[in-house]
């Protein structure tokens, strides 16, 4: 009992410590008001603020939560359509990753099979996926926008709900993500025993048999891994796609507040997305770790 | 007086309510140069009786004794075979046998300590082999590296669980009548616990079967009375060695056939006959709606375990 | 020399395999007939061929040469008139061992009811022990249940044949001496004609009518054959305390041991042993290499 309880003490202890060491580095380096007597052109003594040490225009921990209260103690407010409570901004992109990462799946999953299933086909496709694996989600961007550039959904106030920019960000988002999804699936399909195989043979099972029984079974613990890489690709996708089309959402916010010299905003948006990622990062491993036993 | 002794030992694990009692009324007295093998189902206590000997796990009620003092925790005075061979990978065998040498034997000099240690890895055949790692060896040799180690503590007593379960049966074989031939040299007293018959039978003075009751206890000494060196083809025909085997296997089976809480259950074998899927669009199957039958249900009364 | 029709017939049976080094012959004229509603096992060293024998009849492995007859009929592809338990039962695992049993009796039976069939599961899966477990995953159940349920999934199809490659191979000695007599139990109700392949041979004795003793590979062929006389149902213990099982055994192990090399289409002055003679007499050619 004893040991358990100090098991829990300190995990719960050392992550804080490290997070107090991190913060007070962070102090450290930031640049802190300093205000200077002067006398003026005029004779007047007058009191001059001016920010010094390592990196000026780093707010201080303390600076940036002042700056970020607001966003936090209100998380669902909007202000206007780039000021809004942070835990809106966040929603709005999760529902567009969501949609991208969905597609991702949908696309990705079958790929991966037949790559798994068809020797031929991975031959066939492997050089061009293997080309268009490491290209960074801001090179596809723009070809999305070219490509979706004629669409556009207009709803009865004549408002665009869908237009050329939501769809090249679902786009860059669904063919970044992708990748994970159909690597570990191919690698999970080549992966089953042939033990298993020879079971489907003997008993003459049909072939949607011997995929919803077998095979799809045998991968899934796989298939799981890559949904959570991809997932987590996808999340690191959104900051960048919204950066570019101007999104409303985290990654909108980041940049449209480092435009406008709000520096602490800055922090405050990343220290979200870090969270969100590691949020999603845990869910997926529950849902993946459940597969794995079965 | 015997040299390692249990008296009425039980064993049970988990709290009150959910508890299983693995071991009960265990009694056993080994004298000193006696080759003891105990014979059981694996999962059915072997390892916590073996426990109770080397000192990892205490008796509930009973005790266990060495000398007749009671057994309270590991010592050198019980050299541990296990069946992983528990050798340290970036050592070599001399390295790793010098490691246990060197700690029970601290007042001997460098040199007396160097010559045991070449004593006993010459014991086990594997003076060739002194300076290579164990990654370099074959399970067979890493169990005798294991096994050299543990007589080099010069114990009182050498407590093998399943030490030879890993290997495949050649080296097994081969394994068996290098232990008994190095027990013959030195007498040292052993007790060996095995889930094979003719593994107990070959090596041993004294079988004692475990009997996997719930919990299990240990069966009738038998007195293994063939002669040594045995040969593992000519004891075939002892008429010794085939009464003792046929004994010892129709013990053990029938202690688990016993075993089985026996209720019947009435399930019935639908007389159905399997289709012949070589030909799945045929005819066949058009003219008759439901499957091939032999003749009408039959019922029948099944014993099943509980 | 029989009137009725040999269950299988294993007819001058070749498998070649493509080396760097050049082809490889694994197996090498193999002939043999089993009768319906035999147990035989084949026994020889590892590597000696007698899986790839076992493959080639469940359909696993496509014959080089030679043809594979059975009930009648030329044996292709694998299919569920041969039940087959490997030496890891293979079950999947993401599914309970009732499961495992209903993917194959779903598969034969599927002019039954629903009802039947979840009966015969239910049956075969008792039979074996596993009464109370059947609802359990393969992950939740000891190596020897597991074999439990792989040797039920097979008798549920009500095979033509049997097929066993080294079936108990994983088990303690204890277990598989425990599961042996599950088989037994199982082949009393249905004497499913069974080819074994063990390397155990005690085992061989116990389990079957006739032991088929297979030379050293490559180019493995029938060795001896030897008949097993004790009657069923078998008691091992009655077994193992009459006189004529060490003999038997005392035969297997000469065998193995001094004479696994000799091989009878190439040796000219080799003599059969009555049972090896008397499945020769079958055969219209028994040896057509060394007649070329």
């Amino acid at each position: 009992m004893h040991l358990i309880q100090r098991y829990k003490l300190d995990s719960i202890i050392l992550p804080l410590g490290a997070i107090l060491v991190c913060c007070l580095l962070w102090y450290v380096i930031a640049g802190k008001s300093v205000i200077t007597e002067k006398i003026d052109d005029f004779g007047d003594k007058v009191k001059v603020t001016r920010r010094a040490g390592l990196s000026a225009d780093l707010p201080t921990p303390v600076e940036t939560w002042t700056a970020s209260k607001l966003y936090i103690t209100e998380p669902f407010a909007k202000r206007g359509e780039l000021d809004q409570g942070i835990l809106r901004f966040t929603w709005m992109s999760l529902v567009l990753v969501v949609q991208g990462y969905f597609i991702a799946l949908v696309i990705g999953t079958p790929i991966g099979f037949c790559l798994g299933l068809s020797k031929k086909f991975a031959t066939a496709f492997d050089p061009i996926i293997q080309v268009l694996r490491p290209v960074s989600p801001l090179a596809w961007l723009p070809l999305g926008m070219i490509l979706f550039s004629g669409v556009k959904i207009v709803n009865g106030d004549g408002r665009t709900t869908f237009g050329a920019s939501d769809a090249a960000a679902l786009f860059t988002i669904a063919i970044c993500a992708m990748w994970p999804t159909v690597m570990n699936t191919a690698v999970g399909v080549r992966a089953v025993p042939q033990d298993y195989l020879n079971v489907a043979k003997v008993l003459k099972l049909s072939r949607s048999k011997t995929l919803w029984k077998v095979l799809v079974p045998a991968t899934l613990p796989y298939m799981f891994t890559g949904f959570r890489l991809s997932l987590g690709i996808a999340w690191l996708v959104i900051v960048a796609v919204e950066m570019l089309t101007g999104r409303p959402g985290v990654g909108g916010f980041l940049w449209q507040q480092y435009n406008a010299n709000s520096y602490a905003h800055i922090i405050l948006c990343i220290l979200t997305i870090g969270v969100v990622g590691y949020i999603l990062d845990r869910l997926m491993s529950v849902v993946e770790s459940r597969f794995k036993t079965a | 007086m015997p040299l390692i002794e249990i008296k009425g030992a039980s064993k049970g694990y988990g709290l009150p309510g959910s508890r299983t009692e693995v071991l009960k009324n265990i009694n056993l007295s080994v004298e000193e140069g006696e080759f003891v093998v105990i014979v059981g189902y694996s999962g059915s206590g072997k390892s916590t009786l073996i426990n109770l000997l080397s000192g990892l796990v205490k008796p509930d009620t009973g005790t266990a004794l060495i000398e007749g003092k009671v057994i309270t925790e590991p010592g050198p005075d019980r050299g541990l075979v296990f069946q992983n061979y528990s050798l340290l990978p970036w050592l070599t065998v001399e390295e790793n046998i010098a490691l246990a040498v060197d700690e029970v034997f601290k007042e001997w000099t460098p040199e007396q300590r160097k010559e045991h240690i070449a004593k006993h890895i010459a014991m086990v055949k594997l003076s060739h082999a002194a300076q290579k790692l164990p990654k370099e060896l074959s399970g067979g040799m890493r169990q005798r590296v294991s096994v050299a180690r543990t007589l080099a503590m010069n114990p009182k007593v050498l407590l093998m669980d399943e030490p030879l379960s890993a290997l495949d049966a050649l080296t097994r074989a081969q394994l068996q009548d290098e232990i008994s031939e190095i027990w013959m040299s030195n007498k040292t007293t052993v007790i060996w616990i095995t889930n094979d018959p003719d593994e107990a039978i070959l090596v041993a003075d004294k079988v004692i079967p475990l009997l996997p009751t719930s919990p299990a206890t240990l069966g009738e000494t038998m007195i293994v009375d063939i002669e040594r060196p045995r040969d593992r083809k000519a004891i075939n025909h002892d008429p010794k060695f085939k009464k003792l085997r046929a004994e010892l296997i129709s013990t053990l089976l029938d202690a688990k056939g016993r075993n089985k809480v026996k209720s019947s259950v009435q399930i019935s074998l639908p007389d159905i006959l399997p289709e012949d899927l070589t030909y799945t669009n045929s005819l066949q199957f058009l003219n008759r709606t439901g499957p091939k039958r032999r003749s009408d249900n039959k019922r029948e009364e099944v014993e099943v375990a509980a | 020399m029989s009137s009725i029709l040999p269950m299988l017939e294993l007819d001058r049976l070749w498998k070649t395999y493509d080396t760097p080094k050049g082809p490889m012959t694994i197996v090498k004229d193999f002939n043999l007939k089993l009768k319906e509603g035999e147990f035989a096992t084949l026994i020889g060293h590892s590597g000696c061929g007698k899986s790839t024998v076992l493959m080639m009849v469940a359909g696993l492995s496509d014959p080089s040469q030679g043809n594979m007859i059975l009930a009648g009929r030329e044996a292709s592809g694998p299919g569920p008139d041969r039940g087959i338990v490997f030496q890891s039962p293979c079950l999947l695992p993401w599914m309970t061992a009732f499961e495992n049993v209903m993917l194959g009796v779903n598969q034969v039976y599927f002019t039954a009811s629903k009802m039947e069939r979840r009966q015969m599961a239910e049956y075969y899966l008792a039979i074996v022990g596993l009464g109370d477990a059947m609802h359990k995953y393969p992950g939740e159940l000891s190596q020897g249940m597991r074999q439990r349920v792989g040797i039920a999934r097979a008798f549920a199809l009500q095979p033509k044949m049997l097929l066993l490659d080294e079936p108990f191979g994983m088990l303690d000695s204890l277990t598989r001496y425990e599961l042996q007599e599950v088989l037994l139990e199982l082949w009393r109700r249905n004497r499913i004609t069974t080819l074994m392949v063990t390397h155990d041979v005690d085992e061989a004795i116990f389990l079957s009518d006739r032991v088929v003793m297979m030379t050293d590979g490559p180019e493995a062929e029938v060795g001896d054959i030897l008949q097993i006389p004790f009657e069923r149902p078998r008691n091992r213990k009655q077994i193992m305390e009459d006189p004529r099982y060490y003999e038997l055994r005392e035969r297997l192990i000469t065998f193995l041991n001094d004479k696994s090399h000799i091989r009878p289409s190439r040796d000219p002055k080799f003599v059969p042993s009555p049972d090896m003679a008397a499945e020769l007499a079958t055969h219209a050619a028994p040896f057509p290499a060394a007649a070329a």
